[in-house]
Parts: structure tokens; C-alpha cells; sequence
């Protein structure tokens, strides 16, 4: 089964009662490994439910994700002149580089919105706003927002699949091993990260994928020219520290904590492909992914209102075979 | 023979590719591979695909060489071999991005 909301023809508007349930704690109540054809209904019913709940988490003020988004930008593109300038002392090159690397980082997040269009969904008179927030979200990293958002769906739809999922290759045994795997599946002949991005929108070779992977290609002609450029007129430390090191480490963060931390240890399933876990840096830090199997089961549902949604899903979602012991 | 009859009945069809622009067969038999959706800009793809191949050693002479030489003056250390600061530069970055290149891995 594909991730995503459940429609109206998927489930049975039959009265079947659902079985009585007795709750064991800590432990999934259906074995997801028995025959499933046991207790359909009983699934059918809990899907209903968990419909149900999640539907009234979905929406909200979105329109902060596209707010700050603009914000940030506005800031991130101002510390170049600034440090031509001169104005950015050591300090400042250093809360600047500090900057630089969160909006890197998150700036992943509103860009995620954005491609499941719930900043502003499609048809929407302001959708406009939803295509701007990707775009220049993803800017920092040096991503096109069309090659995102296309491998990002394929990631919905095969998510743990070796050759179809474009974030499988994060997977790694274990957490420190992930964190090399961030850094080595950059290097220019690994086929990781942007490069599996890359591979994939020529294997699509539709209209979209191509322009998508032309508009990714501009941007690193334009973030390499940047950095020849400035490197070249004598600001190669202020670059190497504004946009070089922040987007290295951004996109480090951006793998291990939306790709790897959540998927571990990569397993198939709709309740299976992606898991409720304590990160040990916390939620903040963790850029709230330790709720991310809410994402996966409904990507309509914002970020930041997975954590209030997991909890009202929780007895549902254990009694579907889900961990729950995180949280 | 049918083959050619489909591109006669082509080369009286301008078509809108997908960036939307017409093209008439007639005028440029190139334009048949735009039909493939190969993309209007064939060779600019190219040349940009090529230079992408060399990107780790241009990274080397573009990006550290510089950088390598402003850390040098930034800390107070001379090139060496009577090696000028950015000649050091260029000859470190630049071996640095060829064995990238070559190797596929920066380290």
C-alpha cells in the first residue's frame, strides 16, 4: 500500500462493528505479520477512525511557513554585501555562518510544504505563494524546487524501495555511519544525494523532470559561479563561511534527520516504512521528524501540527501495529 | 516507406514543443529531435553536462585555490619553494580537484 490520505473508496461505509479491542500496552494489539484477511474489517474500522482524527489536523496558519521563508531569505542574501562591505567582523562572519546553516537547513521545511501544497493548496487564488516559498526555500541548498518536490513524491510513493525510493541510499546501520554516509554520498562519483536526484529526472524524461533537472543545473551554475567569482575578488573565506560550509553542513542535517533518522532501519509498509523515535537532540533539532510517520500516512498535515496529531492517532496507530513507546 | 510518409506528414506539421516554442520540420531537420523531447537546447545541455564532468577540478582552481591563499595571508604563512601564496594555491587546488575528479571522492 502507497502512502497517503485514505480516500472515501477505500474504506467500507458498511456498519460492521469492529471486534472488541482489548489494549495491550506498549505493544501492538494485530499482528501485521498474520494472514490480513482475519480482521479487514477491523482494519477497516481503525482506518475509518484514524481518518477521522487525522482530517481534523489538517490545514492551519500556514502562511508563516511562506512569512518566514521570505524573511530568512531576505537575510541570507543580505550577508554578502554585508561582508563585501566589510560590516562582518570575525563574529559576524561567524553568527553569520551559524545563520547560514539553519536557514540551509530548515529552510528544507517550508520548501516540504510547499511540495505537498499546503502552504496554499492547488487552485487556490494565492497557490502563487505556495511555488514562491519552494522555490526560494530550496535556493540556499542549491536544489531546484521541481526536482525536490518530483523525487520527493517518488519518495512518498516507494518509500525503503532500493531502487525506486531517491533517498534510499541514506540508510546506514547505524547513526554515526549515517552521518558519514550524508557527507560521502556528495562526492562527485557516488551515486547519492543530488546526484541520484539528477540520475532519476533523466530516467523520468518527461517535461517536468527535464525542466526540473535544467532549472537544479542553472542553480549550481549560478552557486558555483558565486563562489568562483567572490573566491576570486578576495572573499573566498567570507563565502566559504556565508555559503559553502552552511550548505555542506545544512544538507548533512537536512539527510540525516528527514531521510535517515525516520526510516531507519528501512523497512516496507505503510505503519512500517517510517517510525515514531526520541531523538536525543529533541524535537527542535530533530526539525520535528521524530513525528514524520504522521507525514507519511498524511502529508497534508503540517509540521508543526504532527506532534498534536500523533497524540490524538496514538491508541489508534498502536492498535494498528505501530511503536508507540517513543512517545 | 511508411516511415518516410510519417515524416513528410510531419514536415507539414509545426508542432509547440514543451517550452512551448513552434517548430516546423520542414525548415530544420534537427527539429525531429526535439520531437523526441531531447529538448530545444541540445547542445547547450551538452556542453553544460560536460562541464559538470570537470566540476571537482574547477572547484580546485576556482574555489580552494583562492580560498587556500587568502588563509595563508589571513595566518601569516609564506608559499613554499619561493612559491608565490596564490601559485601555491592554484597548484594545490588544482592537484586536489584533479584527484577528485579522477577518483570520484575529495578525500
Amino acid at each position: 500500500m502507497t502512502d497517503g490520505p485514505i480516500k472515501d473508496d477505500m474504506l467500507s461505509h458498511d456498519t460492521i462493528d469492529a471486534p472488541v479491542i482489548i489494549p495491550v500496552e506498549d505493544g501492538p494489539v494485530i499482528s501485521l505479520e498474520a494472514d490480513d484477511s482475519l480482521d479487514q474489517h477491523t482494519r477497516r474500522q481503525l482506518m475509518k477512525e484514524e481518518r477521522e482524527i487525522a482530517m481534523r489536523f489538517h490545514g492551519g496558519r500556514s502562511w508563516v511557513y511562506a512569512a518566514l521563508t521570505v524573511a530568512c531569505f531576505a537575510a541570507w542574501v543580505a550577508r554578502v554585501p554585508l561582508a563585501i562591505m566589510g560590516y562582518l567582523g570575525p563574529v559576524g562572519l561567524a553568527i553569520g555562518c551559524a545563520f547560514s546553516t539553519f536557514v540551509c537547513a530548515y529552510g528544507f521545511i517550508p520548501s516540504h510544504e510547499a511540495m505537498h501544497s499546503n502552504i496554499y493548496p492547488r487552485g487556490h487564488k494565492l497557490y502563487w505563494i505556495n511555488e514562491l516559498t519552494g522555490f526560494i526555500a530550496t535556493i540556499p541548498i542549491a536544489l531546484g524546487f521541481g526536482v525536490a518536490r518530483l523525487t520527493h513524491m517518488e519518495h512518498h510513493k516507494y518509500t525503503n524501495d532500493p531502487v525506486r525510493d531517491p533517498d534510499y541510499t541514506d540508510g546506514a546501520e547505524n547513526w554515526w555511519k549515517a552521518i558519514i554516509k550524508t557527507w560521502w554520498n556528495r562526492q562527485p562519483g557516488v551515486e547519492g544525494s543530488v546526484h541520484r536526484y539528477k540520475r532519476m529526472m533523466a530516467d523520468m524524461n518527461t517535461p517536468a523532470s527535464r525542466k526540473a533537472a535544467m532549472e537544479t543545473t542553472i542553480l549550481q551554475l549560478v552557486m558555483f559561479g558565486t563562489l568562483f567569482s567572490m573566491a576570486w575578488a578576495g572573499y573566498a573565506i567570507e563565502v566559504a563561511l556565508l555559503w559553502w560550509l552552511p550548505r555542506q553542513l545544512g544538507l548533512s542535517w537536512i539527510r540525516y534527520w528527514l531521510s535517515f533518522a525516520p526510516h531507519f532501519p528501512q523497512e516496507r509498509g505503510r505503519y512500517q516504512n517510517t517510525r515514531i523515535f526520541k531523538a536525543r537532540l529533541g524535537y527542535w533539532a530533530s526539525m520535528a521528524m521524530e513525528y514524520h510517520l504522521i507525514h507519511h500516512l498524511y502529508p497534508g498535515i503540517p509540521n508543526h501540527r504532527q506532534r498534536e496529531a500523533y497524540h490524538a492517532l496514538k491508541d489508534v496507530l498502536r492498535r494498528q501495529g505501530v511503536d508507540v513507546s517513543a512517545h | 516507406m511508411a516511415e518516410s510518409g510519417l515524416r513528410a506528414q510531419l514536415a507539414r506539421m509545426p508542432l509547440r514543443t514543451d517550452s512551448g516554442r513552434m517548430v516546423n520540420f520542414r525548415k530544420n531537420p534537427r527539429n525531429l529531435a526535439r520531437l523526441n523531447g531531447l529538448c530545444d537546447l541540445n547542445d547547450m545541455t551538452e556542453a553544460i553536462r560536460k562541464l559538470f564532468l570537470i566540476m571537482p577540478f574547477l572547484f580546485g582552481i576556482g574555489f580552494i585555490a583562492p580560498l587556500t591563499a587568502q588563509l595563508m595571508t589571513y595566518w601569516d604563512i609564506d608559499g613554499p619553494f619561493g612559491m608565490s601564496r596564490i601559485a601555491f594555491g592554484l597548484a594545490f587546488g588544482g592537484a586536489w580537484g584533479l584527484y577528485a575528479n579522477i577518483k570520484g571522492r575529495w578525500i
